[in-house]
């Protein structure tokens, strides 16, 4: 078990910057998920501590080592692949014994290695069977296995459910938060997938364009997002996002005008970034499951009804404004229920809009309003 | 009408297809029929049937040394296409993982090597292989037959490396292998197919190679097959029956070994459009 | 501190890979180098000059081989029979192989493994045995050829068939084409089964069956691969030896003569090594011209 540490990591491929100085400290036994739209530069992260990719400027520590130059090998980590990655010539015993014999490991330490991994995995069924006469899901789990039995000090993990299809990965995502609670061991996980993100994580790290948009517990990120972006990639549907205009901003309160809306007021919640005046354009954001109840209704014509059993969403063109962004499409906006609803395409209907669940975002796209919580 | 029309195009399709396949296996068949026969009935009836199963032909050109020529060919291909496949994978694997521009540059150069033909060099090669002491040496054979072999072997491997999957060699790696571990312990023993395709053309071209082992080998003790059987017409003038049985103990056992794999065979050979 | 030592032992990782690249590159480049790289340079080398099989004496003479060459008869017959060899074969060898290839791959269903695997057969028999058998099978005396034409009541040629100079290179391209034609057919099939079959169907329903199928949908779907096949006859005419070496030894009268046995007539009958050298080189550009042309060619691919 071990902390890892990254400071100023650069990575170019080309011209292209890959990962622009990048600062994380990840705490002993933590379970970090690194998320961001593909190209953000998280499995470059993730490889570059891996060692599969050597950084251009900037230092990585696994507890108190640099193992910035090391061989991936020396360097503690092990790390389950997106694609398995299993030798398709070894045993299942083979693959995850593999690492410790290359190390010089005895056969008989091998061999317990093998069996205390496998039985961790509950794979001990197929410790002589080829990677091939195995199932998706087996396959992962022997790869996970090959990590285990390595007892390396950080688990790293590239999008490994991915391949997997929706049931199953629904039981190897509860399985992976067991696992990481009986080995208690420093995890790294990059996927795109958000519920995967929102489930595991101790902390979500989202990334994009190869520089670190905010780090922080899975509410925290999703209640109180640092900025637009980091707002937009949490949740699903998408915040809807107007565009509004400051008409006050005093008193540690801000005050901004919709076209058709009533004014929107909220405290000013962050004070750093830049200086607000009245008449400045800035963004509203209101997530679609803050909608249906509260302080002001309006009546929103339905374009698009998903009932999801669970929850229905309402995809539909507001009668008094207009959206900017978000999952719906042009001006239009998303409405989460969250039970079943009756509408059809075409209906009018009236829906609630509490005042105080707006987020107020600056022309930065920096967050300065939180939305109350619901 | 259709119907009539159908069955009378596909009589033809069959006719043609059906009358090639005649046309060679006659030669076949009566290399092997001829070497039953008496040098007598040779002369007197050419096209008839062998009066009966007449094996002193064969014991005639067995005696020229068949057999030995057979070992030779064995040892010297069996060689031959081991250095082939070791050296063209590893200079296929190095050239496709190599960083920057120069893999690419060198493999050109290689590529450039296919194109050269060893009938146009047959000068210099003689005279390196005689200047190194090299005549009738059948394991020296081996160098010039690995160096003609290299170049397609490496254009044949290069193309599998490149679609080799990466997260397996980066396991290896994080499981601590070298480069060369990776190469020796992950890509070569699941590279099968490509080894197999690259073991199969080569044996071919090496099993029936002629201008480079008439130049180098001539004591008839360190002979291959194909200059040992063009011995038997100048030993046996106007035995051909002889003639004929050397032949088919030469050409037999490749057209065995053809016909009980030629789906590799095919696959290998066909390898080569692309 | 850290921040200067850190930088060196990068590089130094990356040298430990560019050695075992290199090591991993020595053995091919090696084997290359002696027997394909040093000898072209020493071809090109000892065409300026005149000298025999064992002779220690070289000769400096320029670019004598090469006016020696340009006006010897028998290097422009060996040239003609090199062409004569290519063309012939990319009509029969490449022409009847996509004939061959285009029935089995859809006319005919029954028996077509057996017959591909015989068609294909000669090509895994050694050309000096071919050779022999055609011998033998053309032989004037004992062959079996004669004896048919004879039985259905024809004259052979006075001269036999490999004896007559007006027709041996056409026999010996016919021989040429019985070992080849199946190996163009297997090249051509792979290409043909490559083919999406709903093309078609998706032609039939435009009208184009049979003749006109092959012509407007198959020619066209395997042309990368008909190119392919045309430049490997093509530089197999002209790399042509044992076949004729075994048949003719370029007989009778040069009238079979190709660059190849020449070449081989001239260093080590003759032992004229230095004029072999110059037709050597003369062979080698054109080699090199085609395979730059099939580079090219598969690059466009």
């Amino acid at each position: 078990m071990s902390t890892v540490e990254i400071s100023g990591l650069v990575k170019n491929f080309g011209a292209f910057q890959a990962l622009k100085s990048i600062d994380l400290s990840i705490g002993d036994g933590e379970f970090v998920v690194m998320v961001g739209p593909s190209g953000c530069g998280k499995s470059t992260l993730l490889r570059a501590i891996a060692g599969l990719e050597m950084p251009d400027d900037g230092m990585i520590m696994v507890g108190d080592r640099d193992v910035t130059f090391e061989e991936p090998a020396d360097r503690g980590v092990a790390m389950v692949f997106q694609n398995y990655a299993l030798y398709p010539h070894m045993t299942v015993a083979g693959n995850m014994g593999f690492g410790l014999k290359m190390a010089g490991i005895a056969k008989d330490a091998i061999a317990d290695a093998v069996q205390r991994a496998s039985d961790i995995l509950s794979i001990g069924d197929h410790l002589h069977k080829q990677p091939k006469a195995l199932s998706g899901g087996q396959k992962q789990r022997v790869a996970i296995g090959r990590a285990i039995t390595r007892q390396p000090k950080v688990f790293l993990f590239d999008e490994p459910l991915s391949n997997l299809d929706a049931a199953l990965r629904t039981r190897m995502r509860v399985e992976l938060g067991r696992l990481h609670n009986e080995l208690n061991a420093t995890m790294i996980y990059v996927t795109h997938d958000q519920t995967e993100a929102m489930t595991m994580a101790d902390r979500i790290v989202v990334l994009s364009s190869g520089a670190i948009e905010q780090v922080g517990s899975p509410r925290d990120l999703y209640n109180r997002p640092g900025n637009l972006f980091v707002a937009g990639f949490l949740g699903s549907p998408k915040m809807n996002v107007l565009q509004a205009t400051l008409v006050s901003a005093t008193d540690g309160e801000l005050t901004a005008s919709v076209a058709g809306l009533p004014d929107i007021t909220r405290p000013l919640d962050v004070t750093e970034g830049r200086e607000l005046a009245v008449g400045d354009k800035v963004l509203l954001g209101i997530r679609p499951e803050a909608l249906g109840e509260g302080d002001i209704s309006f009546n929103l014509k339905a374009r698009v009804v998903e009932n999801l059993g669970r929850e229905t969403l309402i995809y539909g063109t507001p009668e008094n404004f207009r959206s900017c962004d978000g999952d719906a499409e042009d001006g239009d906006i998303v409405v989460q229920y969250p039970r079943q609803y009756d509408a059809a395409a075409g209906q009018t209907l009236t829906v609630g809009m509490p005042l105080d669940a707006f987020y107020i975002f600056d022309s930065d796209g920096r967050t300065r309003s939180f939305a109350a919580a619901h | 009408m259709e119907q009539r029309r159908f069955k009378a195009t596909s009589l033809v399709l069959y006719g043609f297809t059906g009358l090639w396949s005649l046309m060679v296996l006659i030669p076949i068949a009566y290399m092997i029929m001829a070497a039953f026969k008496t040098k007598r009935s040779m002369f007197i009836d050419p096209i008839g049937w062998p009066d009966a199963l007449n094996w002193e032909s064969f014991e005639r050109a067995w005696g020229v040394g068949v057999g030995g020529f057979m070992i030779n060919s064995v040892l010297v291909t069996f060689l031959s296409v081991v250095v082939i496949v070791i050296f063209s994978g590893m200079a296929a694997y190095a050239l496709t993982r190599m960083p920057g521009r120069s893999g690419q540059i060198i493999y050109l150069l290689i590529v450039a090597g296919f194109a050269i033909p060893v009938q146009a060099v047959l000068v210099p090669v003689f005279q390196i292989m005689s200047g190194a002491g090299f005549l009738n040496s059948r394991l020296a054979l081996v160098l010039p037959y690995a160096a003609y072999g290299i170049p397609f072997t490496v254009i044949l491997f290069y193309a599998f490396f490149l679609d080799f999957p990466r997260e397996l060699e980066e396991a290896a790696r994080l499981d601590g292998c070298t480069r060369f571990q990776t190469f020796l312990r992950v890509i070569l023993p699941l590279s099968g197919p490509a080894i197999a395709s690259a073991a199969i053309f080569q044996s071919v071209f090496i099993w029936n190679e002629f201008i480079l082992a008439l130049l180098i080998l001539t004591k008839p003790a360190f002979k291959t097959l194909p200059v040992g059987i063009l011995e038997l017409q100048g030993e046996f003038t106007s035995d051909w029956p002889a003639v004929m049985a050397g032949l088919t103990l030469a050409t037999l056992p490749l057209l065995l070994i053809f016909v009980l794999a030629q789906k590799y065979f095919v696959r290998s050979l066909a390898g080569l459009g692309k | 501190m850290s921040q200067t030592s850190r930088p060196r032992s990068r590089s130094g990782n990356l040298a430990a890979e560019k050695l075992t690249y290199a090591a991993m590159l020595t053995p091919a480049l090696l084997l290359l180098a002696v027997f394909v790289f040093i000898p072209v340079a020493l071809v090109i080398y000892g065409s300026l000059f005149d000298f025999g099989l064992t002779s220690r004496d070289w000769t400096f003479v320029g670019l004598g081989n090469y006016v020696e060459a340009f006006g010897d008869d028998v290097f422009w017959i060996a040239l003609r029979n090199n062409l004569i060899i290519v063309i012939g074969s990319i009509v029969l060898q490449v022409g009847f192989g996509t004939l061959l290839a285009a029935v089995l791959d859809r006319g005919v269903r029954l028996g077509r493994t057996l017959m591909r695997t015989i068609i294909f057969a000669p090509m895994v028999i050694s050309s000096v045995a071919v050779g022999l058998i055609w011998l033998i099978i053309l032989d004037p005396n004992v062959g079996p050829l004669n004896a048919v034409v004879k039985g259905v009541g024809l004259t052979p040629p006075k001269l036999g068939w490999l004896g007559d100079p007006s027709i041996s290179i056409w026999v010996v391209l016919g021989i040429a084409a019985w070992q080849y034609t199946g190996f163009m057919m297997v090249l051509i099939l792979a290409g043909l089964q490559a083919v999406p079959k709903d093309i078609y169907q998706a032609a039939a329903l435009d009208g184009a069956t049979g003749l006109r199928a092959f012509w407007y949908i198959t020619l066209p779907s395997i042309r990368n691969i008909l190119i392919v096949a045309i430049l490997i006859t093509t530089v197999g005419g002209f790399k042509v030896f044992d076949l004729i070496f075994v048949t003719t030894g370029g007989g009778p009268a040069n009238s079979t003569q190709v660059l190849g046995t020449y070449i081989y007539l001239q260093a080590f009958n003759i032992g004229e090594m230095g004029f072999a050298n110059a037709i050597s080189v003369v062979l080698l550009l054109i080699a090199v011209g085609l395979g730059w042309l099939q580079l090219k060619t598969s690059r466009k691919a």
